[in-house]
């Protein structure tokens, strides 16, 4: 039987405020960011529409059909406005 | 060189740091915080940054930067945290021998930085409740 993926994820700005926290380990079966996002989504109330959500797995922007691994520290990046 | 950094930005100290005899040219840019955006009144700004890819992805620019322009020297730095109206959020500075390509570099490095730097900026108004603000919403009215 397939087992979960150990996970460490961190939340900012928009997603942080809707988790109510700036990190959490998780245990997922999600095979992809885009997978996992969907999840969180429907958990958390993240905006749905996922297109203008990019992804850094391990410090590196990464494309939302990456193959997750145990261990990945994964940030959803949701669109940004710096400057 | 680029950084982010708590406490307010001191552009006089950057621009100092800025030396080199070859150059003949200092250009920077400085984002301040203004008191309005589309059409509500801003009273403050708050800004979140991913410190760790934000640094690692600047650099990146800048490397892209010195590739493309004959530049010899960039600093930057954008804030974090809660900034009032007028204060600087971001500064570029870049020196070269010739001011042209000091100043497409300078252009070059604050366009890659809004677009592609995970930083977010929320907006307090004097009206209504605060929020996370886009980049598109920006776009939408040209270059800003």
């Amino acid at each position: 039987m397939k087992e979960p993926k150990k996970l460490n994820i961190h939340y900012y700005a928009l997603l942080r405020e809707k988790t109510g926290k700036t990190e959490e380990d998780i245990e997922s079966f999600a095979t992809t960011p885009l997978e996992l996002y969907r999840d969180l989504a429907g958990k958390y109330g993240f905006p749905l529409d996922s297109r203008g959500i990019r992804v850094s797995i391990n410090e590196e922007f990464q494309s939302m059909d990456t193959a997750l691994c145990s261990g990945d520290c994964v940030i959803f990046i949701p669109q940004v406005a710096g400057g | 060189m680029f950084r982010v950094s708590n406490e307010p930005i001191d552009a006089d100290l950057l621009s100092k740091g800025l030396i080199n005899s070859s150059a003949g040219a200092f250009v920077c840019f400085e984002g301040r915080v203004r008191n309005h955006n589309d059409g509500s009144e801003v009273v403050s700004l708050e800004y979140e940054v991913y410190e760790g890819l934000a640094v690692k992805e600047a650099k990146r620019i800048v490397e892209e930067a010195k590739e493309k322009f004959d530049i010899l020297d960039v600093a930057g730095i954008h804030r974090q945290g809660h900034l009032e109206i007028g204060d600087i959020a971001v500064w570029i500075g870049v020196i070269a021998t010739h001011r042209g390509p000091a100043f497409s570099a300078c252009c070059y490095i604050i366009d890659e930085i809004k677009h592609r730097l995970p930083i977010w900026k929320k907006e307090h108004y004097k009206d209504k409740e605060a929020k996370w603000v886009s980049c598109h919403e920006g776009e939408s009215h040209g270059i800003r």
